[in-house]
């Protein structure tokens, strides 16, 4: 049997919904609280079954039809960009902005499929040094310069 | 209150002012068209600047930066289909379309003329009724105000695609959870933070909308790259523009829709919480269900209706936001709470004493949002062709640059590393849910009203002493949820109401066929 995609996007939505639903009840509440008419823990819990119902519904009404199909997906060059996202995320605060905005957009010219090294590496320093510019000198922003600048500076 | 205008159109024409605003709608324009920088980060990088300024110059400079940066969002939206801000998402519903097919002179043409228009119509309106209009919003009580964020989220199944109205509900349902992260306003306590100090002020607003549009955008076309033919054929036709001109048969197409979104988006705008970007929603919502026969089917396919609608609505939306936040000291959306936080750094306290107090400041701010609109479109329609050279950057450069761009744009407000990865992860998540044809913005929607809705709700049944009565007891409360019950099942009930509909007709002809 096939899954459709709203089957699947229902299922998705059924888990989060009773994982949201279940850790509602962890939201501490003052004594007393559970009285009130309205407490921090009435929303979360009314969304938690209005997911669980939408979900149900979604899942019982979905069609058999699968449309999108995962095989006609690029997904390397997608993942790769997002890991090295992560990474910059990573080493901006260790690296500083300059340094790891050049290697950011040098691999990531190299992912989109540039082969000319030299020539990625010049557009990836001149843009950073110009953002970096309007960002330090027109707009004012301190950038911290980054652990690395530390050491070799003391 | 003559007197008091005339003080502000001075203060207004004043050399140095006039060139804040200039500075401040290029400098907007310039910052809103950088996907990730919307107007309130450009308003926010602003702040420090207009230290050394006067109060008036300070605040018009900031205006300008506002109406610019809109601006420059739409610009981005239509070229690239990324939205600097969340009041620009729908522009590119339209824009976007319109742009690949090699009319994109053409959208940011109408964008700049419907911003001209909304913006003008609603500085006028603020001008004759902004007290009058501030006494009708003091009426507003929770229940109202609950009533008006359901129905701002019900406008989801409006501009969702066929079978789409319960995924657009759901999507609008983790809008509103994502929106419960965080410390709990009413009583401190925190809810769903798992014990990370990165999670007790809960998700920005901007990184979600980076995360699941600019980024998720970027990606999706690695992840589905077209026809390098149709690609290139594309990418050409988008940097040629096309004709800046509209014919008259268009302009008198958009007439309509940009005068009657100008009124509903000032409308939407003057009410504290629901800003621009319901504005925008419901512009596009409501030119959508009054579209009949083709012009309905081109909406999200490159319609002049769509894409003037939500461009008016969010110009009078941001005039009229102004409203709260310069009577009554209430911010009307996420960019007036920047500004009121530099009104207040300026020792000025905005509220009713405003008015008496500061005449000058109170109606130069307005005036100068006029001028603003005027040198948007005298100076940055010429300007569009040069925008536009944006997307003669090669495929291979522009990607990493945008990604680059979003992922700062989030990084440079909160300067946390931590908050790039969460990014990461949700942009991930959203890669998913568009591959399962779920839309994005009703969550945006949903995490935009979640706290507010939340806030009025529990004041609403707190009043009521836990009674649900009030959805129909005050009439504009009833008034407002009936129009979000009809909005949101409409669509639902129509495929039964159209079998109904070609029964009668089935049984009619069978009839006229057995008297023949």
């Amino acid at each position: 049997m096939q899954i459709s995609n709203q089957r699947i996007g229902g299922l998705i939505f059924l888990l989060l919904s009773l994982f949201y639903g279940y850790f509602s009840y962890d939201i501490p509440l003052f004594p007393g609280a559970e009285y009130e008419p309205f407490t921090p823990r009435t929303l979360p819990q009314f969304l938690a079954l209005c997911g669980i119902a939408c979900s149900i519904i979604l899942m019982l009404t979905g069609g058999s039809d699968f449309r999108t199909s995962v095989k006609h997906l690029v997904w390397r060059p997608a993942a790769k960009l997002l890991v090295a996202m992560f990474a910059y995320g990573l080493l901006v605060n260790w690296m500083g902005f300059v340094l790891a905005t050049i290697i950011f957009l040098v691999v990531s010219f190299r992912i989109m499929g540039e082969t000319q090294h030299k020539k990625a590496l010049v557009v990836a320093i001149l843009f950073t040094v110009a953002f970096w510019a309007l960002l330090t000198h027109v707009l004012d922003i301190y950038l911290e310069p980054g652990q690395l600048w530390h050491w070799f500076n003391g | 209150m003559l007197d008091g205008i005339l003080a502000g159109l001075s203060t207004a024409v004043m050399p140095m002012n006039l060139m804040m605003v200039i500075v401040g709608c290029l400098v907007g324009t310039f910052i809103g068209m950088l996907p990730g920088l919307g107007p309130i980060t450009a308003i926010a990088l602003m702040i420090p600047l207009t230290y050394s300024l006067e109060p008036s110059s300070g605040l018009i400079l900031m205006a300008g930066v506002y109406y610019g940066a809109i601006f420059g969002a739409s610009s981005s939206s239509i070229l690239i289909n990324a939205p600097g801000c969340s009041a620009t998402v729908v522009t590119a519903f339209d824009g976007n379309p319109l742009a690949k097919k090699g009319q994109a002179g053409k959208a940011l043409a109408v964008a700049a003329y419907a911003s001209f228009t909304g913006g003008t119509l609603g500085a006028i309106m603020l001008l004759i009724a902004a007290p009058a209009l501030a006494s009708v919003s003091l009426s507003f009580q929770s229940a109202d105000y609950f009533a008006l964020m359901v129905l701002g989220l019900s406008a989801v199944a409006a501009f969702s695609g066929k079978g789409q109205v319960l995924k657009a509900v759901m999507m609008t349902i983790v809008g509103l959870m994502l929106a419960t992260v965080g410390t709990d306003r009413s009583e401190g306590v925190e809810r769903f933070t798992f014990g990370q100090l990165d999670l007790i002020d809960g998700f920005s607003f901007l990184l979600l909308a980076m995360a699941t549009f600019a980024l998720a955008e970027t990606l999706m076309s690695v992840l589905k790259p077209e026809n390098p033919n149709n690609s290139a054929t594309e990418q050409k036709m988008m940097s040629e523009l096309g004709s800046l001109k509209l014919t008259k048969q268009e302009v008198k197409t958009v007439a309509a829709p940009t005068l009657r979104s100008s009124f509903l988006g000032f409308f939407v705008g003057v009410l504290p919480g629901a800003g621009a970007t319901i504005a925008s929603f419901l512009a596009y919502g409501v030119e959508r269900n009054l579209a009949k026969g083709d012009a309905k089917k081109q909406f999200g396919e490159g319609s002049l209706k769509g894409l003037a609608a939500p461009e008016s609505a969010n110009n009078a939306a941001s005039t009229g936001s102004f409203v709260p936040l310069l009577t009554l000291g209430i911010p009307g959306s996420g960019t007036t709470a920047v500004l009121l936080g530099a009104l207040i750094a300026y020792g000025i306290q905005p509220g009713p004493r405003m008015y008496i107090e500061h005449p000058d400041l109170f109606w130069s701010i307005i005036i100068s949002m006029y001028f603003g609109n005027v040198i948007l479109l005298i100076l940055n329609l010429p300007l569009i062709p040069y925008l536009a050279k944006l997307l003669s950057i090669p495929r291979p450069y522009l990607v990493p640059m945008i990604l680059l761009f979003s992922i700062t744009g989030v990084y440079l407000v909160s300067f946390n590393s931590m908050d790039i990865m969460i990014m990461v992860a949700i942009c991930m998540a959203a890669l998913g849910l568009r591959l399962l044809n779920f839309p994005m913005a009703p969550m945006l929607l949903g995490f935009i009203l979640g706290g507010m809705l939340e806030d009025n709700l529990r004041r609403a049944l707190l009043i009521g002493d836990g009674e649900l009565s009030f959805l129909w007891e005050r009439p504009l409360t009833l008034t407002f949820i009936s129009i979000a019950a009809m909005v949101l099942f409409s669509p639902l009930l129509r495929p039964l109401w159209e079998r109904s509909k070609a029964r009668a007709e089935y049984e009619k002809a069978k009839q006229k066929a057995a008297a023949k």
